[in-house]
């Protein structure tokens, strides 16, 4: 889905706020400090806010021209919209949250069923429980399930991330890999948190002080010279889906295919992988760019389970440290030193060996999805009918 | 045991306050709703006129009555000319009269609960497709209900004790105006009543220790439900 925000200038009180961007992904995150102005670029594109000048589009329809006095209104505009305080009705059970919306969609195409959701998100335990008696990580779920439910064609969460723990932060990030894989929704995820962002998508807008000052993949914006202050390379995530291969028993170790030539092995940490696995399931990885250490020549011997070979693309040097881009069939961001530099006589053009431990890996997402295969094509189907009568009105 | 006389003064009574609760709610409603969420010229001024009967002594209040919906009223006087409609020194009266001056309990504990409810819901229920009708009667109305509750309550046990208001505007009349406080009222200076004053005055007792014990009750519930 295509996101176009041109010249939009929004004012509150003191608070001057300008976007000006275009992003295409099925997950753009929105990355800025606190108080930068996101959860304002959330308000204007869903239509709780409306700005003073310019022009919003989604895809090919235009929602705000200030210019044309054209303006959809918020509840036509099919935008589901989860805010970073869940706004659950504390008055209504679980069930009756999810179905809030049910009066107010008869005339849309359901694509997005009650049962999908609630077996999707793990919310059946929940059902009969009221808002107050769940944990963070649940009301958000159900927040999402509840958005979901109004049968959106583009899902902004608003910092989904801020009110769990660590460790529902990844069960969180799984969640919205796995909502945007089965349902194909597109998605906008506002965090201050590059890498939860990082985990997710590639495809960012950076905002800074009210100003969208860059967009597009947060890759080329660090590897280009440009890069705004906010984007630390260090924070940066590779973020890689690959592709079951096999489970070798005597090593407990798995074996995922980057692509034809290129097998790796990881260790399975956050129990997400099983030995029953199919191959060719797609899983989603990351890996720090600080786990990943260079040798000119392959080790014999060693512990490191995995040594890709690859050709050094572009060294990074400036204030926040010294990086590299490694091209080994897929391009990996490695966090290195001036002395490693030096030592090794890194070059760009240079033959290369990427040593990756198979636990540095982080298991983001494994899209097991086979269950809802048949379901899919028809849900794509339901779908494509539902934006077409969207379009034609 | 309760005399015909005694019987007949508490049924109106709580006739009277019953059917002004009724009246006041979707009026303590509609105010407090608007007090709590809008924002209006001579906001102050509606807030103030409402709340006039509190502090005013009720004998002005039944007075200003009187002279408004009296039959020589500037009101009154219109509905009794061209429509032969009497306001004042009936059932009507009294009505009108606990109203009057329940309306601004109501209004205070109905505006306080919808106060209450955090406005982002109405965010999240647009988001959902509802409109601000629909929020209202879906969010902001079942949210504030235990506060509505209350404020029922208070206006039903405001009207079981009205005196000044109605004995100036309803008057006195045995049978047709008059309610537990006026009788009790009227027995106090008629000597060989005091039983019946004592036992007027257990059940009224009674009956206004339940409302303000439901009343808090419901206050409390209120905190603990929109949460």
């Amino acid at each position: 889905m295509i996101i176009k925000f041109e010249s939009v200038e929004y004012t509150l009180g003191n608070n001057h706020f300008y976007y000006d961007f275009e992003i295409n992904s099925s997950l753009t995150g929105i990355f800025g400090a606190s108080g930068a102005g996101k959860t304002t670029l959330f308000n204007l594109l869903s239509g709780v806010d409306l700005p003073v000048k310019g022009k919003i589009k989604l895809d090919n329809e235009i929602l705000v021209d200030i210019d044309q006095n054209h303006v959809t209104q918020g509840k036509n505009r099919n935008i589901g919209y989860v805010f970073q305080e869940n706004h659950l009705f504390p008055h209504l059970s679980v069930k009756k949250n999810l179905l809030y919306s049910k009066p107010y969609i008869k005339n849309k195409i359901k694509y997005i069923s009650f049962e999908d959701v609630v077996s999707l998100l793990d919310i059946n335990p929940l059902l009969n429980k009221k808002p107050r008696q769940l944990s963070g990580g649940e009301r958000q779920r159900v927040a999402i399930g509840r958005a979901l439910l109004s049968q959106p064609r583009l899902l902004l969460l608003d910092e989904p991330f801020s009110n769990v723990d660590c460790s529902k932060r990844k069960q969180i990030i799984s969640y919205l890999l796995r909502i945007n894989n089965h349902f194909q929704i597109p998605m906008v995820i506002i965090s201050h948190h590059l890498e939860d962002i990082l985990k997710l998508t590639r495809k960012i807008v950076i905002i800074e002080n009210g100003k969208s000052t860059a967009s597009g993949d947060v890759f080329n914006i660090i590897k280009s010279g440009d890069k705004p202050e906010l984007i630390k390379p260090k924070k940066y995530q590779n973020t890689f889906t690959v592709a079951f291969n096999n489970y070798n028993k005597i090593e407990n170790s798995y074996k995922v295919l980057f692509n034809k030539n290129t097998e790796i092995k990881i260790s399975n940490h956050s129990k997400l992988l099983n030995k029953t696995i199919e191959t060719g399931t797609k899983i989603q990885l990351s890996l720090r760019p600080i786990d990943i250490a260079l040798s000119i020549d392959k080790h014999e011997g060693t512990s490191i389970q995995n040594q890709l070979k690859g050709t050094v693309k572009q060294i990074i040097n400036n204030i926040e440290g010294v990086f590299c881009v490694v091209d080994c069939g897929f391009e990996l961001f490695v966090e290195i030193s001036q002395g490693i530099i030096n030592n090794l006589y890194l070059h760009e053009g240079q033959e290369i060996y990427c040593q990756i431990k198979a636990s540095d890996f982080d298991l983001v997402h494994v899209f097991i999805d086979n269950e809802r295969k048949e379901k899919l094509n028809d849900l794509n189907l339901k779908r494509h009918e539902a934006l077409e009568i969207a379009v034609n009105h | 045991m309760l005399s015909s006389e005694e019987i007949s003064v508490i049924l109106l009574t709580l006739k009277v306050a019953l059917t002004s609760t009724i009246l006041t709610l979707p009026l303590a409603i509609w105010l407090g709703w608007i007090l709590a969420r809008k924002n209006f010229i001579g906001k102050f001024l509606v807030e103030g006129l409402v709340n006039i009967p509190l502090v005013a002594p009720p004998v002005v209040t039944g007075y200003l009555l009187l002279i408004l919906l009296g039959k020589n009223g500037i009101i009154g006087n219109w509905l009794y000319e061209t429509m032969g409609i009497k306001l004042a020194f009936n059932f009507a009266a009294l009505i009108i009269a606990s109203v009057v001056v329940s309306l601004p309990l109501a209004v205070r504990s109905t505006k306080s609960a919808f106060e209450l409810v955090d406005p982002n819901y109405e965010k999240a229920s647009s988001s959902l497709g509802a409109s601000k009708t629909g929020t209202f009667f879906r969010v902001y109305l079942p949210l504030a209900f235990p506060g509505i509750l209350s404020g029922a309550v208070l206006a039903f046990a405001r009207s079981l004790g009205e005196f000044g208001a109605t004995i100036s505007f309803a008057g006195n009349i045995f049978g047709k105006t008059q309610t537990i406080a006026l009788n009790v009222y009227s027995n106090m200076q008629i000597p060989g009543k005091e039983m019946q004053v004592t036992r007027l005055v257990i059940i009224s007792l009674i009956i206004s220790l339940i409302a303000i014990i439901a009343s808090e009750y419901l206050n409390k519930k209120k905190k603990y439900f929109i949460r």
